[in-house]
């Protein structure tokens, strides 16, 4: 986990910014992360729970730090809203001494295993899984959406039997997309689990499975952001001695990116919290660690949710359940913004 | 006759500088004296005199069409052009709108095979070379022909990167900061930019755009470079920039340019090629010949504003 995220630090540092040798910096996090994982296991607290309050806060924290550095008051209303909104509803209840109920949805929730009794009962592993999952089924979407849309739109043919056979595979994937989840579920059981033998439950399946329900929504807007991109510009790029493949990636894919992305984001908030699928391929529904590999089992958010909220007592119904419902959405939030702070880095570049 | 019509029209734009350029060239009977008349007149540079000593000049022709049709579809384009296009020269292209002038300029560098339903008939050649047989390659091809379109279309990158575009993709990177500020120059933009070359490309005004297309085209140093009214959205003091560099670069290039401007035609070009409705190329000859003496009474007729 944490070599790649050095790979992209270097990479961020170095290309983006300009702040000198990005290879120093990754080296930095390498370090930090070495020294920091001991420290951060003496807290006791979980060592995901770490990166995830990490990759929360740093990114929002780079926004605010932004935005006061240039002056722009108006960007930092929001988070400074939430802050003092929370410091003076803490402020508040401490004063009128109102106790409210008891929250379900705190750190001991984030950070324990599932358990058979209210009090104890945690989501971190399928937070993990679910993170994990969700993570493989962003790459494996935009690689194949890019290509299939690249392809579709600048190099199948426009005439001809072969331009019909694209036609049709267009038509087609406008009507994948309206399949239903629980036969993607079906497909992935057979071709992922079975047939490619990726086995039952895994990361590896339902991050195949998730991305093959997503994939028709992000080839669409993947295809449309290429259509919008003028032509004039392709012209141009011809013009000047461009090969095709130098025009896609020079001035097509730059331009089209940002519009995938908002595809992508959408079509991402879907797949995290798809359960059918998840159940058809053997998913489990309640797992006592976080995956360990591509390989290993998981279970995932809402396949948790889904059986707590069939546990006959109270404090499931009312307490856990709700209370992973909440996760579920902060987990798909800040994933979300994530994923706009990336796309709005790109149009800035582009225009 | 022709002559007092042209005059008159010129002399009622009041964009143009020199009024007198266009019918000028009907004392070229007596060409010495008419040049010096003219090198104190003509705010281009390039002067007529030296146009003349050039014209007279023979040189080998760099695009030769025989017999060139171009369809869209079931609708022709251009019947049957024949025209050969002298190196190092300037030649411009005039006709009413629709009559494939832009046509024309797409079939030289191949941007017709963009088009799908576009069709080429009749023979081409550059240089030596057909340019639709099978063996060329349309990139190779466009490296040495090099297109500014009618309306500017800079990517939306910055101006280093627009001007640095065709080295890049030609991996001719070497002294990269020297030709973009060369080619910046000679497109009579680097005043105006120099602070500002990674600033987007897409905030200049259009006149800046368009010369920052001529110079992202120039910098790949092309043989022939062509211009399709690279000159319509500019104001005249950027017009009589781009048409000094037309003049510089015809000492070098060969420029082909489409214009709706008839003085400026007659101001800058070497020869003139008169298209008409229907894809037609009705006339095709010196440009002082075409705007003083045209053989046609349809191109007479184009030219004094009765037609088109
Ligand atoms: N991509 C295209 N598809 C179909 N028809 C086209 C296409 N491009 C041009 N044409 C047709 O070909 C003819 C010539 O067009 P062209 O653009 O060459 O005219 P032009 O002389 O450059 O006109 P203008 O002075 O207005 O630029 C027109 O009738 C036009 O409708
Ligand atoms: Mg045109």
């Amino acid at each position: 986990m944490v070599v790649p995220a050095a790979g992209i630090v270097r990479y961020v540092v170095d290309d983006r910014l300009g702040l000198g040798n990005g290879n120093y910096a990754a080296a930095g996090l390498l370090a930090v992360a070495v020294l920091g994982v001991p420290l951060v296991d003496r807290t006791g607290v979980a060592r995901s729970v770490w990166l995830l309050f990490i990759t929360a806060l740093a990114p929002t924290a780079l926004v605010v730090w932004n935005n006061v550095a240039d002056s722009r008051w108006p960007g930092v209303v929001g988070p400074a809203g939430v802050a003092g909104g929370l410091a003076a509803t803490v402020a508040v209840t401490d004063l009128v001494g109102i106790t409210g109920p008891a929250p379900w949805f705190d750190w001991q929730y984030v950070t324990s295993d599932p358990s058979q009794t209210a009090a104890d009962a945690g989501l971190y592993p399928a937070i993990i899984g679910s993170v994990f999952v969700i993570v493989l089924v962003a790459v494996i979407t935009l690689v194949v959406a890019i290509g299939a849309a690249v392809y579709l739109e600048e190099y199948a043919p426009t005439s001809g039997v072969a331009g019909a056979f694209a036609r049709l595979v267009r038509i087609n994937i406008s009507n994948l997309a309206g399949v239903p989840s629980v036969v993607y579920g079906l497909l992935g059981l057979g071709v992922f689990a079975n047939l490619a033998n990726l086995g039952v439950g895994t990361v590896i399946t339902a991050a195949f499975t998730l991305s093959l329900l997503i994939l028709p929504i992000v080839i669409i807007s993947a295809r449309e952001a290429i259509q919008s991109v003028p032509d004039s510009l392709r012209q141009a790029s011809y013009g000047m001695g461009a090969t095709r493949w130098q025009t896609i990636r020079r001035v097509v894919l730059p331009q089209a990116l940002p519009g995938t992305l908002t595809g992508t984001i959408l079509a991402l908030g879907r797949a995290i919290g798809e359960t059918a699928p998840l159940i058809m391929i053997g998913v489990a529904t309640t797992a006592f660690s976080p995956p360990s590999g591509l390989f290993s089992r998981t279970s995932a958010m809402p396949m948790q949710v889904f059986v707590w909220s069939s546990y006959p007592s109270e404090a499931f119904q009312h307490g856990v359940v709700a209370a992973g419902v909440v996760t579920l959405l902060v987990v798909l939030l800040t994933m979300n913004s994530i994923a706009i702070l990336v796309r709005n880095k790109f149009e800035r570049e582009t225009h | 006759m022709s002559r007092d019509t042209t005059q008159t029209e010129s002399s009622t734009d009041p964009t143009e500088p020199s009024t007198d350029t266009a019918g000028s060239g009907t004392d070229a009977a007596d060409p010495s004296a008419d040049a010096d008349q003219l090198v104190d007149t003509d705010p281009g540079g390039g002067g007529l005199s030296e146009r003349e000593r050039r014209e007279t000049a023979a040189t080998e022709p760099v695009v030769t069409a025989r017999g060139l049709d171009v369809y869209y579809g079931d609708t022709q384009a251009l019947d049957d052009v024949s025209i050969r296009i002298p190196a190092n020269r300037v030649t411009a292209m005039i006709g009413p709108s629709g009559c494939g002038k832009s046509t024309f300029l797409r079939s030289i560098n191949r941007m017709n095979d963009l088009v799908d339903i576009a069709r080429v008939d009749g023979e081409l050649f550059f240089q030596d070379a057909e340019i639709y047989a099978d063996e060329v390659d349309p990139v190779a091809l466009r490296r040495q022909v090099g297109m500014v379109f009618q309306h500017p279309n800079p990517f939306p990158k910055s101006i280093y990167d627009n001007v640095a575009y065709g080295l890049r993709v030609q991996g001719r990177t070497d002294d990269l900061d020297a030709v973009v500020e060369e080619s910046l120059r000679k497109a009579a933009l680097w005043e105006e930019v120099n602070d500002r070359l990674d600033e987007t490309a897409t905030g200049l005004s259009g006149g800046q755009q368009q010369r920052l297309c001529i110079a992202r085209a120039i910098a790949v140093d092309p043989e022939v470079i062509l211009m399709d009214e690279p000159a319509s959205a500019l104001d005249p003091v950027a017009t009589s920039k781009i048409e000094d560099l037309i003049a510089e670069l015809a000492e070098s290039y060969t420029v082909v340019i489409v214009t709706h401007n008839m003085q400026q035609a007659a101001r800058i070009s070497d020869r003139t090629a008169v298209f008409l409705t229907g894809g037609e190329l009705v006339e095709y000859d010196r440009t002082e010949k075409i705007f003083e003496n045209p053989e046609s009474q349809r191109v007479e007729d184009y030219i004094t504003g009765k037609f088109g």
